[in-house]
């Protein structure tokens, strides 16, 4: 087996377009290496740059404290950090931080156009996801030649070159009398086709994951990015059987080598932009994009009303902290009193932010159910969840979010009626942001239908394929 | 003769059940794109139109406040999309489509719909657009593949050839039935088009739409060329199917996206944290970065005393307050024009940049048309931009010189105004660039189709000969 798998190599290897596929693959391997590193080295620096500020910032708030305590310096009372609604307002405010994710720069997905860090403040929600990072719309609309890409786009492409003629091209040059005439049994030759072939499909697999990896620079010594790197793996030799399956498939089909050829591009269209085209359409019809430009005049309108309102919207806020009023003066601090117009219209705006958030985690799921419809589509959402570039991620990130601008405001709101100066020791004791991972088994319970339905369809397809071709391959 | 062999490649190809199939599903996409990109349009036009409406009318309708409160205030303009945009949303999806207007700065475009949309959609959504620009090039390739190639494996090349059929008329006869072919396709889908074009925006939408039309006309002609020219000159069907579809990925999948990375790398743009920190340094220290604002703020009142031979601001003959907010409100202004100036600019160079690429995949140029056309492109969306700035610029300076004109000295911030200043200003209204400017930002573009054109031509004339096996 192995001399004839060294034979057909040898007749392989004289094949322009063996080398014209390799080159193609390893061209756009390194660019898109390269482009999903300088991506995340961008992300990295900018956060860098925040954390440094922040650190810098709280620095000399703590700092300038104890000097406005001994009166050694002053400043006008609307900068004085001392007051809880002042820091909480922006003064000792936090960055809630996006880092990019275990495998980002393998995939840059829906990180381009999703922010990754906000300030956390005790003001309202709305305000926060606005910091957009620069890029040229014609650049996001163009997309991103990174490796998912490659991987989802132009792989199977690869493989189709690679496999679209194992049988029909001796036929049609007439050799295939000459193999069947040797002592060899034919299915063996025949294996050792297909086997070649199907070693090189893996190995290009392996290189897209394990070779960008190391390209770019992610950190193999981490358990965590080994795991998902595995799976990752694991993910792309998964599509590029079934793109192998799928050219077995057509290849006992007993067609020309141009017919097969075609037949091959119009299954790769029908993966790649058809069935995606109509999941999308799909999903866009039942589950429209909740529209931000509704929740925006839906605020201004809360916010009116509870400023018509002010003295229900004050009595409702001490009514709502009960024992949490110091004094009668709280009263009348117009902070206080903005802090309890903020309530009410928050508390207005919920049913709109719960239906908002409803309606996108709907099409979330809705989307998950259609990208059954296509591999590609499984595979890019796989891809993207394990790159932690998809929008699940975000939306992990968006409600750990929620709870600690909860956390924020509470804190911040209960000292401020307490008429509570900030010190040094307060400042440190204010809750810290730190993003968690989603865990193993909800990423797990996602992947699983469609790693499933894809095993499911190499084994439907492959193994008649092979039967087939097997068949096929006995008559000359 | 060029008749004969117009109608025999035509039916030919209309027999042929790959035609139909790709044929049908072609334009089953193209449906779907065209019917889900109408729906969202009109969806949402018709919010866009209710929320523009409440934004106004909460500005109108506000109690008697101070001036400068209603400054701060302020409102919100949202982007609103011509009827075409329908075929080809361009980079709305990726600018925002609302600004919040107010009082000292300039704000930034938020609420990307991309954002909000999942990485599915991304992956798989087809505007019409996407489907002219990238589908029906691959559906010329198929029905145009073989044309020579084809008949030159079967031998019937050679006999053609016998007949003493100018090769001329040959390449011209093929073009032409291939073409009747996809008109088949494209003149239902242009109706339509016209139709829903008509009834939602009248005559000048069909100005648009014509031009639109031109450009896929002229890109399809390219595609079309360049597919029978490799046909005749391949060795084989199958050798001129792997080239096309070499250069049909090339055109639509990877150049556009390699020029987009090296356009980025030749001309960097700023990160947002930078550009905040110039905006920021500009507002605090002029452009020139020689006149901090607190010695400036000194030397204007000096002036203004001096001018009006008084000691003090009080003693002005109007307030002080109202006039030195829209003096500062005029240097932001500088600031935030020649900044964000400066990042749009980098924009266009980027998009110039990108269009080197067309060299190889004249799709690049079709798309910036194309968005041009359709009102979709980023230049549109900086005349939005402009234009909401300059309406921003104006309701402060009406709010800055009632305090100056009216309020008194002691009473710059306790001042109140009613709802007759605030009707004052007229209501937002955003006019589009007429199609003429519009296109006139895309000549690079136009240039390069054109010139793809012109080699078309040049490589159908120079086709004197074609090999016959």
């Amino acid at each position: 087996m192995r001399e004839l798998m060294a034979f057909e190599w040898r007749v392989l290897r004289r094949e322009r377009t063996l080398w014209l596929v390799l080159a193609v693959f390893l061209g756009l391997g390194a660019h898109a290496s390269a482009s999903g590193a300088r991506f995340t080295g961008e992300r990295r620096a900018a956060i860098a740059e925040l954390t440094t500020e922040q650190r810098a910032r709280l620095d000399s708030i703590a700092a300038l404290m104890p000097q406005l305590d001994a009166g050694t310096v002053s400043v006008p009372s609307f900068l004085d950090p001392r007051m809880p609604a002042i820091a909480g307002r922006g003064a000792a405010a936090q960055y809630a931080i996006l880092p990019p994710g275990p495998l980002a720069a393998l995939s840059i997905g829906q990180a381009d156009v999703q922010p990754f860090w906000a300030q956390v403040t005790t003001r309202t929600k709305q305000t926060f996801f606005v910091n957009d990072e620069i890029e040229n719309p014609a650049r996001l609309l163009a997309g991103r030649l990174d490796v998912a890409f490659v991987i989802l786009v132009v792989f199977p492409l690869l493989v189709l070159a690679l496999t679209f003629d194992v049988v029909a091209g001796e036929r049609e040059r007439g050799t295939l009398a000459l193999v069947l005439a040797q002592p060899v049994e034919p299915r063996r030759v025949l294996g050792a086709k297909v086997g070649l072939r199907a070693l090189l499909v893996a190995g290009m697999a392996i290189a897209l994951s394990i070779g960008a990896a190391v390209a770019t620079g992610l950190p193999v010594s981490d358990a965590q990015t080994v795991l998902r790197l595995i799976a990752w793996s694991g993910v792309v030799l998964l599509y590029g059987a079934f793109w192998f399956s799928v050219a077995l498939f057509v290849n006992a089909r007993r067609l020309s080598a141009a017919a097969s050829a075609v037949a091959l591009l119009g299954a790769w269209l029908l993966v790649v932009v058809v069935l995606p085209a109509l999941a999308a359409a799909a999903i866009s019809v039942t589950h429209p994009v909740p529209s931000r430009i509704v929740l925006t005049t839906q605020l201004r309108e809360a916010t009116d009303a509870a400023a018509e309102r002010r003295q229900d919207a004050v009595a409702t806020f001490i009514l709502d902290h009960p024992g949490a009023v110091s004094d009668s003066g709280a009263l009348s601090d117009p902070l206080v009193q903005a802090v309890a117009l903020q309530d009410a219209a928050e508390r207005t705006m919920a049913p709109h932010y719960a239906a908002f958030d409803a309606a996108l985690d709907a099409q979330r799921r809705a989307a998950e159910r259609f990208r059954l419809l296509s591999p590609a589509l499984v595979v890019q959402g796989a891809l993207l969840d394990l790159s932690g570039s998809g929008e699940h991620r975000f939306r992990h990130y968006e409600q750990q979010f929620d709870r600690y601008h909860q956390a924020w405001r509470e804190t911040f709101t209960a000292r401020m009626l307490r008429r509570e100066r900030l010190n040094p020791a307060s400042l440190a004791a204010l809750p810290d942001w730190t993003f968690v991972e989603e865990d193993w088994d909800t990423l797990g319970a996602r992947l699983a239908p469609g790693v499933l339905m894809l095993l499911g369809l190499v084994l439907a397809i492959g193994v008649p394929g092979w039967r087939a071709l097997d068949r096929a391959a006995r008559t000359a | 003769m060029l008749r004969t062999i117009a109608s025999k490649e035509y039916r030919e190809l209309l027999r042929d059940g790959r035609f139909r199939w790709a044929g049908s599903i072609v334009a089953g996409l193209l449906l779907v794109a065209g019917l889900a990109g109408f729906t969202a349009w009109r969806e949402q036009a018709a919010q866009r139109d209710a929320a523009q409406a409440t934004m106004q009318a909460t500005w109108f309708n506000q109690p008697s406040k101070n001036p400068h409160s209603a400054a701060h205030y302020g409102l919100w303009a949202f982007k609103p999309q011509m009827t075409l945009a329908f075929v080809d949303r361009g980079v709305d999806p990726y600018t925002g489509t609302a600004s919040w207007l107010e009082a000292h700065r300039m704000n930034e475009f938020r609420f990307r719909p991309a954002m909000d949309a999942t990485a599915a959609q991304r992956f798989g959504e087809w505007t019409a657009a996407g489907v002219l620009q990238q589908l029906i090039p691959l559906l010329i390739i198929l029905l145009g593949f073989s044309a020579f190639a084809g008949e030159r494996e079967r031998g019937t090349l050679r006999q053609l050839a016998s007949l003493g059929v100018p090769t001329a008329t040959l390449l011209r006869g093929k073009a032409l039935g291939v073409t009747a072919a996809l008109a088949v396709l494209c003149v239902p889908a242009a109706v339509l088009g016209t139709v829903v074009v008509t009834m939602s925006s009248g005559a000048s939408g069909l100005l648009r739409l014509g031009a639109l039309s031109a450009v896929y006309l002229a890109y399809f002609g390219v595609i079309l060329t360049v597919t029978l020219v490799v046909s005749a000159r391949a060795r084989s069907a199958r050798a001129a199917l792997v080239t096309l579809l070499a250069l049909w990925a090339a055109n639509g999948l990877l150049v556009p996206r390699v020029a987009a990375d090296v356009a980025q790398a030749a001309f960097p743009t700023p990160t947002a944290r930078e550009f905040q920190a110039q905006v920021q340094r500009g507002l605090a220290t002029g452009i020139d970065g020689h006149s901090p604002s607190g010695a400036r703020a000194d030397a204007l009142r000096d002036s203004v005393l001096r001018a009006n031979g008084v000691s003090s601001v009080a003693s002005l003959p109007f307030n002080y307050d109202g006039f030195s907010m829209q003096r500062g409100e005029e240097h932001a202004n500088e600031v935030y024009a020649h900044y964000f100036g400066q990042l749009w600019d980098r924009f266009g160079q980027q998009d110039r940049a990108q269009l080197v690429g067309a060299v190889v995949a004249p799709v690049i140029a079709v798309r910036f048309l194309s968005m041009g056309i359709a009102g979709t492109d980023f230049g549109q969306h900086r005349a939005f931009a402009e234009q909401a700035e300059a309406y921003r610029q104006e309701f402060n300076r009406v709010m800055n010189n009632e305090i100056r004109d009216r309020a008194r000295a002691d009473e710059s911030f306790s001042y109140q105004a009613d709802s007759t200043l605030w009707r004052s200003i007229p209501a937002f209204t955003y006019e589009a660039p007429s199609l003429g400017r519009a296109l006139a930002t895309h000549t690079v573009s136009l240039v390069a189709l054109g010139a793809w054109l012109v080699l078309a031509a040049l490589l159908v004339g120079r086709e004197r000969r074609i090999e016959v096996a």
